[in-house]
Parts: structure tokens; sequence; C-alpha cells
């Protein structure tokens, strides 16, 4: 600082005091007046000189029986919303009304709405408060796009939605997990916020599912408390979204009720309209009741609504609660299905409609690049009738492409004109394929080659073809083609150079070609496994496994295991744990207890310990990620004990899923609701205390 | 040790661990010389000094220029002399101020043109008659609106603007209602920051008072 700089300060300084402080200057913190204090307390004092706790801010909605308002809750300093029965005069509507607020209050659940408070206001009527949720309610999303609003529709698009629809899907699935059946979802009962906030509200007309559960245990919800014993033989529901069986005022109303709303609200965000129509409510609970659905695609003709999509709605819409899906994790497993790219179920998928979604999910392409999928197409038939010839070992892969070929054949000649066009065309099928060698999957070999055949064919830009060959080499590796890798290889080596991954790609080639009789039989399980092994920072080396077990190899536990010891390996991080593996009098039982295992899947659909086909399991004191590490097991007898699983609620879920019949078991570490459904869910074995 | 104002109490004497006895600022610069006493010693001081003798009617620039010279005289004197309390050290810091103000106009006496000199020796004179017990009120005077201020420098961080604006304005004798109507803010809001902030600064000063008194 300058002498300038440092004079300036010293001045300005001495004459910005405050000359009123020095009367501080022999105050006593130990003698601030009470008043004082008490305002330096300010929660505490709001507490102790309690008034009225909330104070109305303004109205929100009013409908029913209820109004909605916005209050400022002074205890804790917030803005809630609470719902007053303003109408439930007799003490049986008002306690209708509590119930609601009970019910909801014990499902806690990200996407429902949690509930904070319940009483008596003073003039007798009965209010809870919940969270305020900001935001549209769906009814005026779904309204908005119906008219075109420009705002919404960018906001909104489809796969807005669809995330939405999972969400609620997640919530509508933990209720059924608490025997909680909404039977009211509807657009209108849903609020999104501006953040991807999804809020299932208005649980009115829920129900508890009567189980043979008996408990006591605080947070069961006891059906006879909770459910309206009042109004037998009324309709309720909303026509349009309610099922066939809720128009019956006697029909059983299950989980698959749900479903059938789950399916309309899904046709809703799909074509904006309602699944069933009629020119009063009569005739729409008359249409309903016959199942008259109007399929999606006469409802949106400037929509385009995907038919898988589609597909899915229609099966969540059928009459018989039987043909729907059993529950709404099913649901959101096809609509994420359809988010990846696959075809969902419910779709009849021809392979033509795969062909097309495989290509999709490898880059988002326009028309043009659907000619160069029919090109694909048809090479696809003859590279089928080629691997028919040899001795099919891919069996799984093969009988898809199998049935491609006779398609392609019958559309060859209608499809001849196209592919010229695209071959012409050959701008855009470069930048086409630059795309998809710009994206690595090794999910599917079989399809991949044949494309990038087509594509190196028709390429001479170095920079793509040289990505292509790559891939090529990588995705022949991947299902055993070792000598074809070889001379894909070697043709790379003669114009590029190789980087080391691709001469360790090589290396391993020659040294595992010779092994074989030929590039169509299979490694034997301990060559696989030493393959693995050698190069378990290869990033597609889990696929080489995967691409084995899609060929469903007839395996003995014995055969298999050397396999199982290297990919439990490389699925968790190079830890090599025991594999106690004892045959039994009832079948195979593998002890991982106290082994540090994470995960047994290596892809979504494959669990490493499948072909063991175990009877029993132990995997008590694992670091397991959850209990859907065990999804495609099927186990008869299972022990867990002193798992910390991140969703403790949803084991009997899992335990259903896999099929436990006898359970092993430290229940009281598990929520105190999900014990008796735990306990419902299999026979226990024994009960451990942790 | 003093510390700043972030902390939340004053530091304490801990029994069980001598090293950390605590010695005062003053002792730490006698002692050790170390640069950051020092410069803790020039942030707390400094100002000080030249309030004292901007009280004693300097003109602003010679203040500097003085109050360069005080700091220097300390520096140099401090390590060998004896200062047995802290009441003793302000007293000696009010002496030396006193000298130093003295010695200044004298040299710039002599070094002066005559034209001036009647005027400046006038200025001599006046202060040769400040008496030593009149300077010590005005450094007392001057240490109590330091140290007050210091102190809410010190606090200043802990609050929001408004906070200590709202303070301020209560000070100087705004009603809660004025001050209310000029942030548009609830009364009881203001005072409630008000109160807070005071309360903070009354600890604050007290626990000023203890480090450097």
């Amino acid at each position: 600082m300058s002498d300038k700089d440092r004079h300036l300060d010293l001045e300005n300084h001495l004459n910005s005091r405050n000359e009123f402080l020095s009367n501080l200057y022999d105050a006593k913190s130990s003698e601030i007046p009470d008043a004082e204090k008490a305002s330096l307390l300010p929660i505490l004092t709001t507490l102790e000189t309690s008034s009225e706790r909330y104070q109305e801010v303004e109205l929100i909605a009013k409908g029913g029986e209820k109004r909605i308002t916005r209050v400022m809750d002074h205890r804790l300093n917030r803005h809630v919303a609470m719902a007053r029965a303003v109408k439930a005069v007799s003490r049986q509507g008002q306690e209708q009304f509590l119930r609601e607020a009970r019910l909801e209050a014990n499902l806690a659940h990200p996407n429902i709405v949690p509930v904070y408070n319940m009483g008596i206001d003073p003039d007798g009527v009965p209010f809870f408060t919940m969270e305020l949720i900001p935001g549209d309610s769906l009814k005026t999303v779904i309204n908005k796009l119906r008219n075109h609003d420009k705002d919404y529709l960018e906001r909104y698009p489809l796969s807005v939605l669809l995330s939405m629809f999972l969400k609620i899907c997640d919530a509508i699935a933990y209720a059924h997990s608490r025997q909680v059946i909404h039977l009211d979802i509807k657009p209108d009962n849903i609020r999104v916020g501006e953040f991807g906030e999804v809020y299932v509200c208005d649980w009115g007309l829920a129900r508890v599912l009567h189980t043979d559960i008996e408990s006591l245990d605080t947070g069961t919800l006891d059906g006879d408390i909770l459910n309206d014993m009042t109004q037998t033989g009324m309709l309720k529901g909303t026509p349009g979204f309610m099922a066939p069986e809720q128009t019956d005022a006697h029909g059983e109303k299950t989980v698959r009720t749900d479903i059938y709303a789950l399916g309309a609200l899904l046709y809703n965000m799909l074509t904006y309209q309602l699944p069933v129509v009629g020119k009063s409510g009569n005739e729409l609970i008359e249409n309903t009741r016959c199942g008259k659905i109007i399929p999606p695609h006469a409802r949106g003709k400037s929509l385009a609504i995907p038919k898988g999509l589609a597909a899915v709605a229609l099966k969540a819409l059928a009459l018989d609660p039987d043909d729907r899906y059993s529950s709404a994790s099913e649901i959101q497993e096809e609509i994420v299905r359809y988010l990846s790219g696959y075809p969902t179920r419910a779709e009849a998928a021809s392979p033509f409609s795969q062909l097309g979604l495989l290509i999709q999910r490898h880059s988002k392409i326009a028309s043009l690049t659907i000619l160069f999928l029919i090109l694909a197409f048809g090479i696809i038939g003859t590279y089928s009738l080629i691997l028919q010839q040899k001795k099919a070992q891919l069996v799984a892969a093969n009988r898809q492409a199998l049935s491609a070929q006779q398609t392609a054949e019958q559309n060859l000649q209608l499809y001849q004109n196209k592919v010229q066009e695209a071959l012409e065309l050959n701008s855009d099928l470069r930048s086409s394929a630059i795309n998809s060698a710009n994206i690595k999957n090794f999910n599917d070999p079989l399809n991949r080659l044949p494309i990038l055949n087509i594509a190196l064919k028709n390429i001479n830009d170095s920079d793509t073809k040289w990505k292509l060959l790559r891939d090529k080499a990588q995705q022949l590796f991947i299902v055993q083609r070792f000598n074809e890798t070889i001379q894909c290889l070697e043709e790379f080596g003669a114009k590029w150079n190789m980087d080391h991954r691709m001469t360790e790609l090589l290396e391993l080639s020659r040294k595992y070609a010779p092994l074989k009789s030929s590039d169509d039989d299979l490694l034997s399980t301990k060559d696989l496994a030493h393959l693995l092994r050698e190069s378990p920072n290869q990033s597609y080396i889990i696929h080489v496994y995967n691409a084995y077990m899609l060929t469903e190899p007839s395996l003995s536990a014995e055969e298999y295991l050397p396999l199982l010891k290297v990919i439990l390996s490389l699925l968790n991080h190079g830890l090599k744990e025991p594999l106690d593996l004892q045959h039994k009098p009832e079948g195979l039982h593998l002890n991982l207890s106290g082994t540090r295992y994470t995960t047994f899947k290596s892809d979504p659909t494959l669990n490493v310990l499948t072909p063991l086909n175990l009877h029993s399991l132990d995997i008590s004191h694992t670091q397991l990620l959850g209990l859907n590490e065990l999804n495609r097991l099927k186990i008869k007898e299972l022990r867990m004990v002193g798992l910390d699983l991140p969703k403790p609620y949803a084991v009997p879920y899992h335990l259903k899923n896999i099929g436990v019949e006898k359970l092993t078991i430290d229940l009281s570490r598990y929520p105190q609701n999900a014990q008796p459904r735990i306990r419902d869910a299999v026979e226990l074995l024994e009960e451990i205390d942790p | 040790m003093y510390t700043n104002g972030m902390s939340e109490e004053p530091t304490t004497q801990t029994e069980d661990d001598p090293d950390r006895t605590r010695a005062t600022l003053i002792q730490r610069v006698q002692n050790q010389r170390d640069e950051a006493s020092w410069a803790e010693f020039d942030r707390i001081y400094r100002r000080y000094v030249y309030a004292i003798i901007r009280g004693m009617n300097i003109s602003g620039h010679d203040a500097d220029d003085i109050t360069q010279t005080v700091l220097l005289n300390m520096w140099n004197k401090l390590p060998e002399t004896e200062i047995e309390n802290i009441q003793r050290f302000r007293s000696w810091l009010a002496r030396i101020t006193k000298n130093t103000v003295i010695n200044f106009i004298r040299k710039r006496t002599s070094d002066a043109d005559r034209v001036h000199r009647a005027g400046q020796e006038e200025d001599l004179t006046y202060l040769k008659t400040i008496e030593l017990p009149d300077i010590e009120k005005i450094a007392e005077k001057e240490w109590k609106l330091h140290l007050t201020n210091l102190a809410l420098e010190n606090i200043e961080p802990l609050f929001s603007g408004h906070a200590i604006e709202v303070f301020r304005l209560s000070l100087e004798g705004l009603d809660i209602k004025t001050i209310a109507n000029q942030f548009d803010l609830q009364e009881n809001s203001v005072y409630r920051l008000r109160n807070r902030v005071k309360e903070r600064l009354i600890i604050e000063i007290e626990h000023l008072r203890e480090e450097l008194e």
C-alpha cells in the first residue's frame, strides 16, 4: 500500500467510525434485557407463546369434500398445503376424510405427497396438512398438449411424459407392495413440478387389500380402519380411467384394477384422449364394461404413436384382469425396454421392427437412414443363410436371424429400388455409418456385424473406415470368430497403425483360434475362462462371456465353475473369493456367506449364477448391492442374514420373484411393516437375531 | 492470543496445555517480534494512534507521518520496555505519541520558513499546554471508539448487510418502524435483527477488551 493509499485509508476509516458505538463499551452480555433476549430466541419464543399454528394464505383448490389452501405453518415457518373437510358434516364423513390422510401418511415414497399433520381445527373441522406441491396437474399438461400449446409441446415431449409415467409406476408399485390400491389413478390426480417432480395424489378411494396377516405393528396399514365401509354398493372412480370391474359396484378390485388405470393413463399420454368414449357417462361406463377400447392409432392422426407403447397400453387395458400386466413394475419394464430401443413384449415385434429399433438405438437417424437400414436388412438375410449352412452354434441369435431371412427374401424385390437409392445417397449413408461407428455397442454382435459389413463396402472415407474395421474386429472377437478377427485386423494393420488394444486383440485371437476346429465352434469353458482372465481390462471382455451365455450352452456345474470364478472376479473389481459349492440331496447349494461380492449380473438380463441351477443359496454377510442381484435366479432355499439392503421394503417382492420357499433371515433387521409380508411370502426356516 | 471476530467463543486458557498459555499481543510483540504479531499490532494500533493524533488537531497528512513515526518508535522500544500491565502500555503509548507530535512540530518549525514560524510556534505553544492527563483523556475516548468500531468490523461478516445496516440505523436513533419501512421488513424482524447484532457485538467487545486490555 502506498503512503497515499494508507493515508486515505486511515482518514476514511477515522471518518466512518460510528460515535454511538462507544456507548456499548461497558455493556455486559449478561445484562441484556429479557425482552431483547426473547427476540434472540425466535423459534423457542414462538413455540412458547403458541398461538394459532396455521394461518391461511390463499385458496389453492376447492372441490368435492374438501377445500385446499396454502397456509403458513408458524411453528415450522414454512408454507404447507392444508386440506379441510368443509363439506363433511357427519362424523362418518369426517372420518372418511381423515382416513385418506392417515393412509397417505403411511405411504412414504418420493412420488407420493407427504402428509405432515392432521387434526381438528378450532372450528371443529378436521384437517390435514401436506407438502405444498408446485406446478400443474398432469391433466392441465395433457390439455395444453392437446391444444398444441407450443410451450408445453416443447416442455413435455413423449420422453418426458414417459419418464413421468415411470415415476407414477414407482409410486403405485410401492403402494401395491404395501397392499394399497389407489383405484383413482388419472391425470387429474397427478401433479408435476418444474423440476421433474411427480406426485400421485388423492388417495381418497384407495383401499387396503385384506391379507391374512394379523399384526398390530405401528405403521402397518389396517384395512379395517382405513377402508371406507360406509359406501358399499356405489360406483367409485373416474369413467375412462376406471377398470371394467370398477364399473360393477361389487366387482373385485385388485392390483390389476390399478394396472388398467395405468394403461389408460399411458394411452392418455400417447393420444391425449380417453381410451373409451361415450356420449354420456352411462354409455362410457357401458363401453368400458364391454372393453370397447379405441385403438390408439385411430386417435392420433397428427401424432406419431410408437407401436410398442400403444401395445403396452392396450395390454394394460385388457378387459379380463388376468390378461393385463400383473404388476406396475412389469409395465415399467416395458417402458424402459422401449426407451432403450428394444421392442416391448406386448408388441409382437416383427424382425423388421426389431431391426429398425436396433438401428434406432445406435443413433437417432432421420428418414434417409431408414433406407440404409433396409439395405442392411437384405444382407442380414444372406448372412443368416450362410450361418444356416454351417453348424449353427449361436442358437438364440440365429433363430432371430433366420426369421429375418425369410421376411427379407419376400421383400427383397420390393426394396431393390430403395437400396439403389440409398447407395446413390452415399454421403448420407456415410454420416449414419459414422454415427454407428462412433457408438460402442457390444450387446448385439450378430446383428451389428452385417451392418458393419455393408458400411465397410460402401465407405471409402479412411477416417470412418478404420473405426468400422476396429469395431468389426471387436464384434467378431466377442462371438469367438477368432480367424475372422485375425483377418480383419490384418486388413486393418496393412493400412493403419494398431494401438495396443488392437495388438492385444490380435495376439489373443492368434492364441485362441487354434484351440477350436473352426470359427463356428466355441471354446471350452476352461479355455474361455483362460481367455477372460488374460485381458481383464478390455472393455468388451464381459461381452465375450455374455455372447457365449446367449448360446444357452448346457453345462454341468463342474464345467461352469471355472468360468463362473473368472466372471465373478471381473464383475467385482478383481475380487477372488472362495466358491463353496455343495451337492445336497435336494440339489446344489452355494455358500457365499461372508464374501465381498457386490453383483452377480453381467448384463441387466444375465445372472452369472443362473447356469448353476441352484437349489439353495447363502448370501449372508455379503455386500450385495441389493436383492435384485438375484433376479433371473430360481432358488428354493435362501439364507440371508446380516445384509444391509438399500430397499429393505422390497424384500418380499424379490423373494416372490426368485421363488424362494424357505428362508433364513434376521427379520428384526427389516422395517416392521415389511416383516409380516416377508413372513407371508415364504416359509421362515429360522429367524436369527442380528 | 488475539483471535479474530469469526470465532464464536473468546479464547480461554486451557489448564492442561501450558504451551497454549495466552500471551497478550503486546507480550508477543515484545518477546518474539514475529511478523504476524507485528502485522496484528499494526492493524489494531495504527488506526488508534492516528485517531489520537487527529484528536490533537493535527492535520491528516501530518498525522499519517507522525503515526508512522510512533509505530516505528514502538517497534524499536517495545522489546526493551518493561510494561507491567496493559493500562501502562496505553499511557506509555499516549506519552510516546505526544512526544512524537511535539518533536515533529519542533523539527518542522526549525526547518520551516520564517514567515510561517509565528503560526507554527502557536501550534507548538498550544501543544505544550496540553497536559499528559488531557492526552490520556483523548486516548481513552479514542480507545473506546476504536475498540467498539473494531468489534463491529469483526462481526460484520457474520451477518447479512441488512442486519448490520438495520443496527447502524437504530444506533443513530431511528425507530424500528421507520427502519422497517425503509427496508420493507416486518417490524419484529427489524427488532430481531437489531438485537441479534447488538448481542453479538457486546460479546465481541467483551472479548476484545479481554484480549487487548
